[in-house]
């Protein structure tokens, strides 16, 4: 260790970085000290520059302790905290923890002066916020910098109405939710198109537009002056007055978001917001309606500050434009992120953070707000995916019965469609398996299909049909329109000009999740698998076009939406036997080898029960065993009655399976027939190898 | 009326747009909105102030000469550049690999730190500029264009010019858009791409400092929030040319300016901002990549 930390030069030496560090940073900050005309020179300043430097240098240190020069006795600390952190989790039974977190927040209260009373409140109140902002950000993705116009909403909505309306807290409670579910909607209508950073703009200006129509509009909204004498509310002649009736009422605001933000995100819509946030193309592929679940997440998030927002009016008795700044947004944005974004224990882990520290170094006053900034950058720089880190269960464990057993993934077959997959025998064989009835039937067709970019024709009038129950490979070299073919059919791309039509039904300008629900399938060549889901929920999300769960179902769980769910993790375990995937279930998809992946994929693409399998290169990568069990498998598909069209560079693979093959080259079908014709095609040879040995 | 108001849209739009270019290089580079680049404006508009009273109390240079004002200029320009890079290497560097959202908090982070600081520092009031020896103006037929207006308008074309050369011209504006395309490749073929972040870093807050003085100079008071609104004003403006664009974040700096002054000046002045946002919001929904922008939604 000694003769290591003596090659490192003195300037790199964590303690000297540090020095240096905070040498510049309190030079940098000199030039502001300079104030001549100050009336204030005096004691204040030293102290200040001491104590900025102290504090950066302080978070340049933990950044070198937990980054570049991570020593030993951190990296053992944390292991051990952590260890012993989960080993006491995993003793102590989950549910257990729970009532014993329900039971400290309903009792230590009593014991509590009314300041620290309204301390919980306000930690009651964002953590409201802040679970229903994660599931915009946290869950789907989607970035929002406006959220607090929700929480204004429900606040002037109760806040008008009790005053000018007389309307009672209990009736504007739901009202409030809805008509900030309204809005949030109507925020979603910009938003479908954009990603990313142009919608932290556009939310960020939506709150700000808000916030500026409450603060102008005098006679609706009382102005700057904001709307004084709410009432409070009031039940069965109980009137709520005392800090600790509101701390009641929000501790059960706060167990219904939980209750509901946790069902939702174990839901068929949280499945779907987590694919929609990996990956948006491969989501819509597989038949999630983007504009359905980018609206629905920001609805429910909204819902949420609509709630909080009528019980902030109604705790306060006041309300102001003043309490819906930009800034509130950013704190409930952080308390999302610094607890550790999707995790609704790290959630209200960071909305109780980001308010009783501050209170606790109110002594600091001016102080507080510099150390808060700074505190946020140094949380952000140690730990940047929040304190607690949010992991999607593996399996819906409402039913521990139901979990149980498929996550063993034994051999209990439920399921009639699948027999057995190629791993395991041969699905060819099968006398259950009939190709399907429709065998002489044409399932796809184009017709005069071109598709330009620009200058390039990447497919010029291409005619093609696909016979129902066969399998069909559609060949040709690099850059001849294979992918694009694909992307046409499965409306990624909108062809210029002609026809597709699938079992006779138009699919130009048909939306991709639609083209899924129609009942066509497919892989991508760049494999497109959900990282932050289970092997198993990736095969889950795909049957998401087959499911019927609504969002109150999803809440209240009703017999159907539980019996639906267990056919469909039944379903998908199935499919993962079918595709020798049984033993990973519980693997992170990213963790899977590579050719593992393709199988997933494949079992991904056929949980939405297509009835047209589209494999883009399924062979690509793989050795030699791999790529015949992958015939086995694709032969085991045909045989449960789904066609195929795959698109192949394996010529082995091409030639042994296919009952037709189409040559692309350059945009133009140059050839069509079995595979002996193929072979013998003199163009086929040409646009592979070159004209010299077409002759040859 | 009319001309008026252009006029003060534009110099309104200057300003707007230099503080946009610093957003869109650095969103065009690292893909990170820098919600701490108004605070960099309003430290340049601070720096300006400590450097007049240093200049004149000292008796180094008379108030109203021109190389008070060029001190001015140059001393914002090194203290903001030199913050710019240190933000950049203690905020933004080590959370490159983190999920998109880290470094967007980290960087309210700054901005709030920053805000403070200089409210500790510099006090919570109102802080006179100084009248430096720009006076006078032009009259029109319509109106009239102050000399400030028209060397605000002058420096920002200046600036502009000099930083469309910058980029265009010089082995480092090369490295500069190579590193935007793709900073895996420009590290390949040997393109130091932490010292291209530094440099769009270096860059993007010196324009925002000769901003922060020109806006003092203009308006005559500053205070410690009003990096806040001008970073959002610049922040949209970026977004309504195309973020990642240097002409989109001018063109979109003007269009903001003169939407904000035709808004205030024949509809209402309490809803200037509602109009601005209302007319990006617009241009989005009909071009999501912003008036310049190009599409870089990735497919199948």
């Amino acid at each position: 260790m000694r003769i290591v930390s003596r090659s490192v030069p003195l300037y790199r030496r964590p303690m000297v970085r540090i020095i240096l560090t905070s040498l510049w940073l309190g030079l940098l900050s000199l030039p502001l000290m300079i104030e001549l005309d100050a009336a204030y020179f005096g004691l204040k300043r030293p102290l200040m520059v001491t104590g900025v430097v102290a504090t950066l240098g302080l978070i340049q240190w933990f950044v070198s302790q937990w980054g570049r020069a991570s020593p030993v006795w951190a990296d053992r600390l944390a292991e051990a905290g952590g260890a012993t952190f989960r080993g006491l989790i995993r003793r102590i039974d989950r549910r257990l923890l729970y009532v014993l977190a329900f039971a400290a927040a309903v009792v230590i209260p009593l014991g509590l002066n009314r300041y620290y009373i309204d301390v919980l409140t306000q930690v009651g109140i964002y953590a409201t916020l802040a679970l229903g902002l994660n599931i915009v950000v946290g869950l789907a993705g989607l970035l929002n910098l406006g959220y607090i116009a929700f929480y204004a909403v429900g606040a002037y909505a109760y806040g008008l109405l009790a005053t000018r309306a007389d309307v009672s807290f209990w009736q504007v409670l739901p009202l409030g939710g809805v008509l900030a579910a309204v809005f949030g909607v109507l925020l979603g209508f910009p938003a479908l198109r954009l990603r990313g950073d142009y919608l932290a703009i556009v939310t960020l200006g939506f709150g700000e537009m808000i916030r500026i129509v409450l603060n102008n509009w005098d006679s609706l909204t009382g102005g700057p002056n904001g709307i004084i004498g709410i009432a409070r509310p009031s039940l069965f002649g109980f009137t709520f007055s005392h800090p600790i009736h509101y701390y009641y009422l929000i501790l059960a605001v706060v167990l219904l978001t939980i209750f509901s933000v946790d069902r939702l995100n174990q839901s068929r819509l949280g499945r779907a917001w987590t694919a929609m946030r990996d990956d948006e193309v491969a989501a819509e592929a597989i038949g999630i309606d983007l504009v359905k679940t980018k609206l629905l997440a920001f609805g429910l998030g909204a819902t949420w500050a609509g709630l909080a927002g009528v019980f902030f009016a109604s705790k306060m008795t006041f309300i102001s434009p003043e309490s819906f700044t930009f800034f509130e947004s950013v704190i409930v944005l952080c308390m999302v992120t610094l607890g550790g974004m999707g995790s609704i224990p790290g959630v209200i882990l960071g909305a109780a953070l980001l308010l009783i520290l501050p209170e606790m170094m109110r002594q600091f006053a001016l102080y507080r707000m510099l150390v808060f900034g700074a505190a946020m950058v140094g949380m952000m720089v140690m730990r940047p995916k929040g304190l607690l880190t949010a992991r999607r269960r593996t399996v819906p464990l409402w039913r521990k019965g139901c979990a149980g057993s498929t996550v063993v993934g034994g051999p209990q077959a439920t399921s009639t469609e699948l027999r057995p997959g190629p791993s395991t025998g041969s699905g060819r064989a099968d006398p259950m398996l009939q190709p399907s009835k429709e065998a002489s039937m044409t399932l796809l067709e184009t017709r005069k299909l071109s598709v330009d970019f620009g200058g390039l024709r990447a497919l010029d009038m291409v005619d093609l049909s696909v016979m129902a129950g066969k399998i069909v490979s559609l060949i040709g070299p690099n850059g001849a329109g294979k992918t694009t073919f694909f992307n046409c059919v499965t409306g990624l791309y909108a062809p210029t000009s002609g026809e597709i039509r699938y079992r006779g039904e138009n699919l130009v300008g048909v939306k991709p999740n639609h083209v899924a629900g129609k009942g066509v399938a497919r892989t991508f060549q760049n494999i497109r698998l959900f990282q932050d889901m289970t092997v198993l929920e990736n095969v889950m999300v795909g049957g998401h076009c087959r499911m019927h769960a609504s969002v109150v179902g999803a809440i209240l769980r009703p017999r159907s939406v539980i019996t639906e769910e267990e056919e469909l993790v039944a379903k998908a375990a199935e499919l993962l036997r079918f595709v020798g995937l049984q033993d990973k279930s519980e693997l992170w998809a990213s963790q899977l080898p590579y050719g593992d992946q393709r199988r997933l994929e494949i079992a991904r693409a056929m949980a939405s029960d297509p009835s047209l399998l589209l494999l883009d290169e399924p062979a690509a990568g793989m050795n030699p065993q791999e790529t015949n069990a992958l015939m086995e498998l694709i032969y085991a598909i045909r045989a449960s009655g789904i066609t195929i069209l795959l698109i192949e560079h394996h010529m082995r693979l091409v030639m042994g399976i296919s009952e037709r093959i189409m040559v692309l080259d350059h945009g133009v079908k140059i050839a069509e027939g079995t595979s002996e014709e193929i072979r013998a095609d003199s163009r086929v040879i040409a646009a592979y190898l070159g004209r010299e040995s077409a002759h040859a | 009326m009319l001309l008026q108001q252009l006029v003060n849209g534009l110099t309104l739009g200057s300003v707007y747009a230099l503080i946009a270019l610093g957003y869109t290089m650095v969103y065009g580079i690292i893909e990170l909105i820098n919600f701490a680049h108004g605070e960099v404006y309003m430290l340049g508009a601070y720096i300006g102030i400590v450097t007049f009273s240093l200049l004149t109390t000292l008796h180094l240079t008379s108030p109203d000469s021109a190389v008070t004002l060029v001190c001015m200029m140059i001393a914002a320009i090194l203290f903001c550049g030199a913050c710019g890079i240190t933000i950049e290497r203690l905020a933004y560097r080590p959370l490159r690999t983190a999920p998109r959202l880290s470094p967007l908090i980290s960087a309210l982070g700054v901005s709030i730190f920053l805000q403070n600081f200089v409210m500790l520092a510099q006090g919570p009031r109102d802080k006179g500029f100084p009248e430096l020896f720009i006076q006078g103006g032009l009259d029109l037929p319509g109106g009239r264009i102050s000399a400030i207006q028209l060397f605000i308008m002058a420096t920002s074309v200046l600036m502009m010019v000099g930083l469309h050369l910058l980029v265009r011209r010089t082995r480092i504006g090369k490295a500069m858009r190579a590193t935007a395309q793709d900073k895996q490749m420009a590290s390949l073929v040997g393109i130091d791409v932490n010292r291209v972040i530094s440099v769009t870093f270096l860059i993007g807050s010196a324009l925002a400092a000769v901003a922060g003085v020109m806006v003092g100079m203009y308006y005559g008071l500053i205070n410690f929030y009003i990096g806040y609104i001008a970073g959002v004003k610049a922040f949209t403006a970026a977004v309504l040319g195309g973020i990642g664009s240097i002409p989109g974040a001018m063109l979109g700096g003007v269009l903001l300016g003169l939407i904000e002054s035709l808004g205030a000046g024949y509809i209402s002045s309490e809803y200037k901002d509602v109009f601005a946002f209302a007319i990006l919001i617009v241009v989005l929904i009909f071009r999501p990549t912003g008036l310049l922008g190009t599409d870089t939604s990735k497919r199948a």
